[in-house]
């Protein structure tokens, strides 16, 4: 994986995934991840001092490097984001859990607050690694409702997509991301 | 909680939130019969109410106009960035210069004349030239409306830097001068910002602060004070209040003055006022009105009618003093302008390393 791979090979290996192929979803999701590490890490580099990343706005950047100028199918949109949105929690737990080791905060030296993730719409953000947790706690009362946290919060779908990701209507998404969103507030306030 | 709790309690709490505010106690008091069950439905009910993380989650979606790729004039839209203050920003890319530019494309002017008003005024805000003002480089037509396309600045929004532990004082004292340094260099020629806040103001590389979005600073009614030589140029425009503009959303609540909350005539003491809003922050780590859930409508009345509350011991008795002399409820007891709060500010900070050695201190 070491060169950069092609819109063709993403939209095939996309095509080969849906039709079932293990080894084209094992490839698939190596690609997204290491499109994303990259792009998560080159954000950081730029754009000093450390600020708090938007992950979806990092999910879209790898979705236009990996399908540039591209009719893309609408479904392979919505796969492909779902399978970001998984991929991108993972980079984000993972270069939460290298900064906490090395972690120097304060107002003037360099903040990396990579941990905190921000909110698109200017919420309050939030802790990564306290999110990823709470969200671990909720797949286990309820699996599906996480997973939809997770397409919206990690991969930035739309409602609409995820109703078509998950099978269900877009009333039960948003009621199910409502519920979520009280849930893991009263988590993460401890 | 086990799964079939959650199960219950899901059901309860999502008929309860799709009831307005002020009845979802008494619906949930009426539902649950059981102590127990009431108590953690009410428990995640003031949790989604008083808390503002994951605001976005189960949002609205509203589409970006632009899509990634899309070209306007020689910019290619890269990523949208955000909303407010009258427009959708992107990052885009100088095609011609091969250099990022930040791209915030106005909303639809209600009519002609405010349209064109909208272009003048980020024509006379790309005038300012100031180290702590994100430069204006070129207004773009985009069908029937006009993007304006400013210095793209990377690095911490002070909001950013605000949700780690508050600054030390001389900090505070430090980044107010830089912030009213700039101001005041717009409020010299006439032009006022009508929505500071820290959303508004980023560090650049180099640690200095620049504040954004000078591109939509409206001309004041009146200019006091220092700008009087400049204003003779732009009192065409006089007369005009907050609500009279536009039916853009001005401001952004918190931060608002109380005559701009009210729209009444403004001028460079509501920047002073603002201001004295993000000093109060940096120097408290909380805005002095916070309501909880961003109700602007609370925020508001809670501005017009509660009192100012303190400020925390350990600030400073002078820092103190600048602080709630911008927030006067009356222009009139405020500095007058940017150039004024810079000098108060100077006054109290500590002398640098270097003026003690010149000083042979």
């Amino acid at each position: 994986m070491d060169k950069s791979p092609n819109d063709q090979d993403v939209t095939q290996l996309l095509a080969q995934w849906r039709l079932g192929s293990p080894e084209a979803e094992t490839r698939l999701m190596a690609v997204v991840q290491g499109e994303l590490r990259k792009l998560a890490a080159s954000y950081l580099r730029r754009e000093r001092p450390g600020h708090t990343l938007q992950p979806t706005a990092i999910v879209n950047e790898a979705y236009i490097r990996l399908m540039p100028q591209r009719r893309v199918q609408w479904e392979n949109r919505a796969h492909f984001f779902g399978i970001a949105a998984r991929m991108m929690r993972r980079v984000l737990v993972d270069h939460a859990r290298r900064k906490a080791a090395s972690k120097r905060d304060g107002f003037d030296g360099p903040r990396v607050p990579l941990s905190r993730v921000a909110d698109p719409s200017g919420g309050q953000d939030v802790d990564v690694l306290a999110l990823h947790d709470a969200l671990s706690a909720l797949a286990a009362l309820d699996e599906r409702q996480a997973h939809i946290v997770e397409l919206r919060y990690f991969g930035g779908l739309k409602i609409e997509e995820i109703g078509v990701a998950v099978s269900v209507s877009e009333s039960t998404v948003k009621r199910e991301l409502t519920t979520a969103t009280a849930w893991l507030r009263h988590r993460l306030r401890g | 909680m086990d799964a079939a709790r959650w199960k219950t309690i899901k059901a309860l709490l999502a008929t309860a939130l799709d009831r307005p505010i002020a009845e979802r106690l008494a619906f949930v008091e009426n539902a649950c019969a059981d102590a127990g069950l009431r108590a953690e439905v009410m428990d995640l009910l003031d949790a989604y109410e008083t808390s503002g993380a994951l605001r976005s989650l189960a949002a609205d979606d509203r589409e970006y106009e632009l899509a990634p790729g899309a070209e306007v004039g020689p910019y290619r839209i890269r990523l949208p960035i955000g909303r407010g203050g009258g427009g959708e920003v992107y990052r885009a890319r100088d095609t011609r210069l091969q250099r990022d530019v930040a791209l915030k494309l106005l909303t639809q002017s209600s009519t002609q004349d405010e349209g064109t008003r909208r272009v003048r005024e980020a024509r006379a805000a790309a005038q300012l030239n100031h180290r702590g003002i994100a430069a204006i480089y070129d207004i773009v037509e985009v069908d029937t409306r006009a993007a304006i396309v400013m210095e793209y600045v990377p690095g911490d929004s002070l909001a950013d830097r605000l949700r780690s532990r508050p600054p030390d004082p001389a900090v505070v004292v430090g980044v107010g001068i830089e912030m009213a340094d700039a101001v005041a260099h717009a409020h010299t020629a006439g032009i006022v910002h009508c929505d500071l806040k820290p959303g508004n103001m980023r560090f650049a590389a180099d640690g200095s602060l620049r504040i954004l979005d000078f591109g939509l600073a409206r001309r004041p009614a009146s200019v006091p004070s220092s700008a009087k030589e400049a204003t003779s140029a732009t009192s065409a425009v006089s007369g005009l209040t907050a609500s009279s503009l536009d039916g853009l959303a001005l401001g952004t609540p918190g931060y608002m003055s109380p005559e701009q909350l009210l729209g009444e005539a403004i001028d460079c003491r509501t920047d002073v006022y603002s201001m004295g809003i993000v000093l109060y922050e940096m120097a408290a780590g909380r805005r002095p009105f916070l309501v909880d859930g961003d109700n602007d409508m609370a925020t508001a009345v809670a501005v017009l009618a509660s009192p100012l509350p303190d400020l925390p011991r350990d600030v400073p008795r002078k820092l103190r003093s600048v602080i709630l002399k911008c927030l006067g409820r009356l222009p009139q007891h405020r500095y007058r302008d940017g150039a004024e709060l810079r000098d108060a500010l100077t006054s109290i900070a500590a002398p640098s390393p270097f003026k003690r050695f010149t000083r042979g201190l």
